[in-house]
């Protein structure tokens, strides 16, 4: 007989009798035991050679990019460059300029989002909303990262986050920049980093964004805005904005 | 992290983190279960020991991906179930062929063990052959509908949880078994027929007269030598 599903759908559908029938001799015919020692020493080789492959700072899981809609792929032609720029040049796009950021460059605007990339990444995960604790105030909106922000931020962008250190990372990440800049620079929701640096856009929400190397591979590490005591971290996919950490460190 | 602590979830978030022994661990409990159901889902001891290592390598390598939203068990079921179905059909395996009787199909040995050895070797021998049947027509449906009743109808997996390691709807996981079971009940008259009149063995899996595949009650496998499923959240 051949396994499809044609041949199937002449079977007469059999009765609960035979149908419990059927089912007790599936369940008489379960594989209880233990894998076979050949197929285990496999398994434990093959697990040895992998754990052996990590990296030196163990982040093997940072190679595997998280599947994106097909549409994002357009969108990672898209790439951020230089730090300042790029928020600068959303901020002003998106909310229009305060006094500071008047002065902005040509390039800051020219680095703004191109048309469309909204549109390309729509299915990204919004974070404007809150939930992660990055709630802005309408007064918070209305204020773009001050040129101060900027430079404070790109002093320490691009900075190394590691799988295994992930809080004490973070931690060292916010001190440096924490005392310089003000709330208005959470309001920024593309992520400073230095000249080469690339991610490709999405929606990484509103906070400090800061593009790291996070497992070796370039990605954005969002600090929301405060909420009491505590301040909510998250390391987010470039070009995705998907999760691939989560965190809450203390605010002060 | 001690390597026999924590949950699943702490574990795996545990290897994300670096820690070189964790994955290990993790797999470790489950890797019996997963066994049964790639070997089971086969039909073919060297396709399921292919497929458990290459989902052994996916989760090692994609456990940064994992987000949560089902068990890690189910999570590894997934990968597991995905990979041997992804190997049988890029081989085409059939194997119409039944395996020689005294050939395990784990390459353990004798078919059905005497496990006491007090067991008459003419009930032994009934035993062996009843088993070679039931393997052989399960190997007969399609993959799908196989994978489908590895899980629900010897696993005891619920009908939702095999919908999360297939990844497909509810629905199709009750087609599937409902499909495959009229096959099984065709290709195992003789047996079921025996059974009728000398069997009224309760069923080990899923209760027989629920409606649908699976019961309402708190599931998991049958109780056995192999570890339950750990569903940390």
């Amino acid at each position: 007989m051949t396994p499809t599903d044609d041949a199937d759908q002449q079977a007469p559908q059999p009765s609960p009798e035979d149908e419990a029938a059927v089912r007790r001799l599936l369940a008489g015919v379960r594989e209880a035991g233990p894998v076979p020692p050949a197929v285990a020493a496999r398994l434990d080789d093959t697990l040895a050679g992998l754990a052996g492959a990590r990296t030196a700072d163990g982040a093997p899981v940072a190679d595997v990019v998280p599947l994106a809609p097909r549409r994002r792929r357009r969108a990672a032609a898209l790439l951020v460059a230089a730090a300042a720029v790029v928020v600068g040049g959303i901020a002003i796009s998106s909310h229009g300029s305060s006094g500071e950021d008047a002065g902005s460059t040509s390039a800051d605007s020219a680095v703004s989002r191109e048309p469309g990339a909204d549109a390309e990444v729509s299915g990204a995960k919004d974070y404007s909303g809150g939930g992660g604790g990055d709630s802005i105030t309408p007064h918070d909106r209305t204020k773009a990262p001050t040129r101060s922000d900027l430079n404070a931020l790109k002093s320490v962008a691009s900075a190394r986050v590691r799988p295994g250190h992930l809080v004490p990372d973070l931690k060292a990440l916010r001190h440096g920049f924490a005392r310089q800049v003000g709330r208005s620079a959470y309001s920024a929701d593309a992520p400073v980093a230095p000249d080469g640096f690339r991610c490709a856009p999405a929606r990484y929400g509103h906070g400090v964004l800061l593009g790291v190397r996070y497992g070796g591979r370039p990605a954005v590490v969002a600090f929301r805005i405060p909420k009491g005591d505590t301040q909510v971290v998250e390391v987010l996919q470039c070009g995705t904005a998907d999760v691939l950490r989560s965190t809450t460190i203390p605010a002060g | 992290m001690a390597a026999d602590a924590g949950t699943d979830a702490e574990l795996l978030s545990a290897h994300v983190d670096g820690d070189a022994d964790a994955f290990g661990t993790l797999f470790a409990r489950h890797r019996d279960r997963l066994w049964a159901v790639a070997l089971r889902t086969t039909g073919d001891p060297e396709v399921a020991a292919d497929g458990l290592q290459e989902g052994m390598i996916a989760a090692f390598r994609r456990a940064g991906s994992y987000r949560g939203d089902a068990a890690v068990t189910t999570w590894l079921h997934r990968i597991v179930v995905n990979a041997c179905l992804d190997r049988l059909r890029a081989q085409k395996v059939r194997r119409a062929e039944p395996l020689p009787d005294d050939v395990d199909e784990t390459g353990r040995g004798a078919l059905v063990s005497a496990a006491d050895g007090t067991e008459d070797p003419a009930e032994h021998g009934i035993r062996s052959e009843r088993r070679r049947q039931v393997l052989d027509a399960l190997r007969r449906l399609a993959p799908d509908q196989r994978a489908a009743l590895v899980l629900v109808d010897m696993e005891g997996y619920s009908v939702a949880e095999a919908a999360a390691i297939l990844d497909c709807a509810e629905g199709t996981v009750k087609s599937r078994c409902s499909r495959g079971r009229a096959r099984l009940a065709v290709l195992l008259r003789p047996l079921i027929d025996a059974d009728r009149e000398t069997d009224d063995t309760p069923v080990a899996g899923n209760h027989a007269n629920d409606p649908d595949v699976g019961p309402t009650s708190p599931r998991g496998p049958p109780i056995g030598p192999g570890p339950r499923p750990t569903h940390p959240h």
